[in-house]
């Protein structure tokens, strides 16, 4: 299985996916969390949450992409969706594959050993930033858009990041529930 | 509103200064675009800081894809805090400004470490410097729609009718290629953003100038953008009295 | 191939676009499309419901397992694709069979992931009014 889906996202990355410079949307997503923080006045439970609904939108949208693009059906598992989400999803839009940890029916762990959302980002030197923002955390948005788009309720946070001095960028991913009832006829 | 703008506003290429900030504001900017010796003198903490890497790192690729979405939220959320059209593309303008203060010392510092004009070891600053209108336009042209967009811009113009105007074309922006804009927002041109890099590029290496994006659909090139450059007249002004002699 | 329309139908079954792409054809009120929309859509459903639990799915992309694929008259099909997430895309064709049409949708949806998601100013499940993606499903054609 996994090494058919690094197949699929080699061809997919090499063959289809148009490519860009990350530098340009490191720089605009660091401009926007710059921005955010101060028309929030340096609140970072509220910058978290606002990059979390941004995300949110990104998701829903961007899996009509993956679906387009890979042709892959639904996932049968929690673990397999995990294991499509790291391999598959990260690579095809971010050029980077997650270490999958920690992975069992329920739940999973994504740790970032590269993460070009946060390339050449220092927090702000506040005393606050390195406790209570969570940078990337657009990324955790992402997650509960797409999957919720599969019908996966998902929770999704941050339980680590470099930036904050931590040895590790880590995402956690727990599955709620399957909303069963809400899968699309026709497509079981 | 303004206030982003005015934050930055201090913050320039001083040929008497050197890269450094200039206005009294900045201290307030302190986190975002502090000046480069703030920010070495704070590096040294308990983790390692990013001031450690090498700025000249392999390449990165990504999807278009993810630009674009991300593009795409930041245009609905600057649209729900604006009223009408002026005030979204202002929005635009303001976040991209605040990219291209930095990336005219990045995209230089890269190209002199590439050329080997700066070592490590030696304090040499034998850092070219753009100090004509059509040089730094034509940098802009070249090597920032590069760094950035991965192509050339297509056309550079001078204006026949106003001396301080100069038009920059880019056929296809990338960042608003699945862009539709809807009538009711009428004349509206996201690749504003784009504008407001170019004009914190152009304010940064001292040649202060009001830029814009304006769409100039064509057969074939829907999306045709025209980035309308307005210099300050002392810009003009500085340049005839150095080089029209 | 000669493809007439194209429909695509949001999760619940509404219209949200409609593009013909020959000239001269008839017309339906745009109460006529909508209900024309939302009835295949039940007959889909509804028809999902009594495919037997083995019945083998021959399919090339279409994530449309059990639902309704093809409504044959004697001059022209309407074709039943459906992505994952529900968003059905129906297309009025001639001289072509199913193989042939998984093939363009599959090419529309590329399109539509494109060109509709990718616009801030589409609101999700809405009609789409847009010139980009009008032209360019146009060229698929």
């Amino acid at each position: 299985m996994s090494k058919s889906l690094k197949t699929l996202s080699d061809d997919l990355w090499k063959n289809r996916v148009e490519k860009v410079n990350s530098e340009l949307f490191t720089l605009t997503y660091g401009s926007l969390v710059a921005q955010l923080c101060r028309d929030l006045n340096y609140n970072y439970a509220e910058v978290n949450a606002h990059l979390e609904k941004m995300g949110y939108n990104i998701g829903l949208r961007l899996v009509e992409e993956f679906f387009a693009q890979t042709n892959l059906g639904r996932c049968q598992t929690f673990r397999e969706t995990a294991e499509v989400v790291a391999k598959v999803g990260f690579r095809m839009f971010l050029n980077v594959v997650p270490q999958v940890v920690g992975v069992d029916e329920k739940q999973f762990s994504l740790v970032l050993d590269e993460n070009p959302l946060a390339e050449f980002v220092e927090l702000p030197d506040d005393g606050k930033a390195f406790k209570e923002l969570w940078y990337s955390n657009v990324l955790v948005g992402v997650l509960k858009g797409a999957l919720e788009m599969v019908q996966l309720e998902v929770n999704a946070f941050f339980v680590s990041d470099v930036l904050r001095g931590d040895d590790t960028t880590e995402l956690k991913v727990k599955l709620v529930q399957v909303l069963k009832d809400e899968i699309p006829v026709g497509e079981d | 509103m303004s206030s982003s703008r005015l934050l930055v506003s201090g913050v320039g290429y001083d040929p008497a200064v050197g890269p450094q900030s200039t206005g009294p504001q900045v201290q307030q900017l302190a986190t975002s675009t502090s000046s480069l010796k703030r920010q070495f003198s704070a590096s040294g903490g308990a983790h390692s800081s990013i001031f450690d890497k090498n700025l000249h790192r392999a390449k990165h690729d990504i999807s278009l894809s993810s630009l674009c979405y991300l593009f795409g939220e930041i245009v609905s959320w600057c649209d729900s805090k604006s009223r009408g059209v002026q005030q979204l593309e202002s929005r635009l303008n303001n976040l991209g400004y605040s990219i291209g203060i930095k990336y005219l010392e990045l995209t230089s510092l890269r190209e002199n470490f590439a050329s080997g004009n700066i070592s490590s070891s030696s304090k040499s600053h034998a850092t070219k410097r753009e100090v004509r209108i059509l040089e730094i336009l034509q940098f802009i042209n070249s090597s920032v729609w590069k760094g950035l967009f991965g192509k050339m811009a297509d056309k550079l113009e001078k204006s026949q009718d106003l001396a301080n105007q100069y038009m920059i074309t880019d056929n296809l922006p990338l960042i608003s290629k699945y862009i539709s804009v809807p009538k009711e927002f009428q004349h509206l041109n996201c690749a504003a953003f784009v504008a407001g890099i170019v004009e914190g590029i152009l304010d940064s290496a001292y040649f202060q100038a009001n830029v814009s994006a304006h769409s100039f659909p064509e057969p074939g090139l829907p999306l045709k953008t025209v980035f309308v450059i307005n210099f300050d007249d002392k810009v003009i002004k500085r340049e005839s009295m150095r080089f029209e002699r | 191939m000669q493809i007439y329309t194209l429909y695509i139908l949001n999760k619940s079954g509404g219209l949200v676009y409609h593009n013909d792409f020959q000239p001269g054809l008839l017309q339906l009120t745009t109460n006529e499309s909508l209900v024309m929309a939302s009835t295949i859509h039940s007959i889909h459903a509804i028809s999902s419901k009594i495919t037997p639990a083995n019945a083998k799915t021959n399919d090339l992309y279409n994530n449309n397992k059990s639902g309704l694929r093809i409504i044959e008259t004697e001059n022209f099909q309407i074709y039943v694709y459906q992505t994952i997430t529900g968003v059905k895309f129906i297309g009025f064709a001639n001289d072509t069979n199913l193989a042939e049409m998984e093939v363009w949708f599959k090419k529309v949806y590329l399109c539509y992931s494109d060109y509709v998601m990718k616009n801030p100013f589409q609101q999700l499940d809405m009609p789409i009014k847009n010139d980009n993606f009008d032209r360019i499903v146009r060229q698929t054609v």
